[in-house]
């Protein structure tokens, strides 16, 4: 397992607080979303390669393979627990917004008082009067309620959240660690002077590259202004410097060649492929000749039909709707298109030790990890 | 042989439901029965002294005691959602 340093700082007076009912309640979804994810998701794989066997033609597709299940009652009790459960987690009686909303006010508060010390210190810029584009504000992605833009306290609930989204991982931030890690692969020994988290959030995904690169000035942009408080909040009290700014990233205010290394976490399945074009192009503009463009992202969930269907069942339940257009986009093509040479899509261990491998169903249901690597052409 | 069902026969399923509302909220009224019987108690004990106040609130699981509150976790919710499954009734069919 990587390392994660900064992981025992006295805790933050800006934190979620559950009560002992709450705790219990976020348990016991936990363990029926273990249960989904392992018992439910294999007797579901075998209910289905049975039914498909008896097929005269075996569903070609995700939507045939749905097809096929739709009738089984196996699977509307798979389809209701993903979600409702996810619902639950968020806005159930004993959910993270009513937790939050108990204590808004002493939150408020605290998270204000960082707010001004980060906007004074320069390493907080936000855009009051940003407008949010309408595919961002028009669904609650991830059933959060509101999306993570629309409450002040929305990134106090989505880092309590992302505490239980990929429930196998040993550490909430090994993940981020490895992509750093990874990165250090792709461009061994290059020391980057510039690097922006594009699509940062509250800085989880940030801040280890503030480690691996001890030299370098960290960036991160979102259009989320209450992520990126947070992000401010959290990076100030582990001592780090991260320049933070609300954008809407498909028109930066960067100047042209400013980067040596753009990278993204859970970022391009969240847009539409024609802000995702726009904004791609603008990560190419930003890039210096030679800088990377690494995506840690999902695609090409393995299994074939079954797989297929698992995946875009997971996008349609859990407001990911951009999930299914993204898995359909070549965009190692679209980003050769833009003129990024050496484009490739690369195996990634998310620490559960299973990389995407298409032939393989996983034997617990994960999300086809995949590593995408662009490179600026050098002297353009 | 296909698994029985009985709850979707009827031509208007919905009076079905209605009366699965009505279980529903008898179980929620027995719960709350439990809940109150268990506040009374922490109440007669914490006025014995035998419970502080916020001891409940505040208790933390040693590591080793998670661990077995996580399997017991585990446990408890396969008990509860592994009817739908759908095991049991095709073992009682076989």
């Amino acid at each position: 397992m990587t390392q994660t340093p900064v992981a025992n700082l006295p805790e933050s007076a800006v934190a979620v607080r559950p009560d002992q009912a709450t705790r219990a309640y976020q348990d016991f979804l936990l363990g029926s979303k273990l249960f989904w994810s392992r018992t439910l998701y294999r007797q579901l794989q075998a209910e289905y390669e049975e039914l498909a066997a008896k097929q005269p033609l075996p569903p070609q597709n995700g939507d045939e393979a749905e097809q096929l299940m739709r009738p089984e009652p196996l699977y509307q009790y798979f389809a209701w627990l993903e979600r409702h459960i996810q619902r639950l987690k968020y806005a159930g009686p004993r959910g993270i917004v009513p937790t939050v909303d108990k204590h808004r006010a002493s939150l408020t508060a605290a998270l204000d008082a960082a707010t001004e010390e980060g906007l004074a210190s320069g390493e907080l810029r936000l855009q009051p009067d940003i407008e949010m584009p309408r595919y961002y504000t028009a669904t609650d992605y991830h059933q959060h309620p509101g999306g993570v833009w629309s409450d002040d306290l929305a990134g106090l609930v989505y880092e309590y959240g992302r505490k239980t989204t990929t429930p196998l991982h040993l550490h909430e931030d090994d993940l981020h660690f490895r992509l750093a890690a990874a990165v250090k692969e792709v461009a061994p020994g290059v020391e980057f002077e510039s690097i922006l988290d594009w699509g940062c959030g509250i800085g989880k995904s940030t801040y280890p590259f503030a480690l691996a690169y001890p030299q370098a000035q960290v960036y991160g942009v979102d259009i989320a202004a209450p992520c990126l408080k947070l992000a401010y909040l959290r990076t100030h009290e582990k001592g780090l410097h991260i320049h933070y700014s609300q954008q809407n990233i498909e028109k930066l205010d960067y100047p042209d060649a400013s980067f040596d290394l753009v990278h993204s976490t859970f970022m391009p399945h969240e847009l539409p492929l024609p802000t995702l074009k726009r904004a791609t192009a603008e990560v190419y503009r930003i890039l210096k000749p030679g800088g990377y463009f690494i995506n840690l992202d999902f695609h090409d969930p393995p299994g074939g039909a079954f797989g297929e269907f698992i995946y875009y069942g997971h996008s349609r339940r859990n407001n990911e709707h951009f999930m299914r257009s993204f898995n359909q986009t070549d965009f190692l093509k679209l980003q050769r298109g833009l003129g990024f040479s050496q484009a490739e899509m690369r195996p990634f261990d998310d620490g559960t030790g299973l990389i995407t491998d298409p032939a393989t169903v996983p034997p617990a249901w994960r999300f086809p990890w995949q590593l995408f690597v662009a490179q600026k052409t050098q002297g353009v | 042989m296909p698994e029985q069902s009985f709850l979707t026969e009827s031509a208007d399923y919905t009076t079905t439901l209605d009366r699965l509302m009505g279980v529903v909220m008898a179980l929620a009224a027995e719960v709350y029965i439990l809940r109150d019987r268990n506040e009374v108690l922490e109440a007669i004990l914490t006025e014995a002294g035998v419970l502080q106040p916020d001891a409940l609130e505040n208790y933390q699981l040693s590591p080793q005691a998670r661990q077995t509150q996580i399997k017991e976790r585990d446990a408890f919710v396969a008990r509860v959602l592994s009817p739908i499954l759908g095991q049991e009734t095709k073992e009682a069919q076989s």
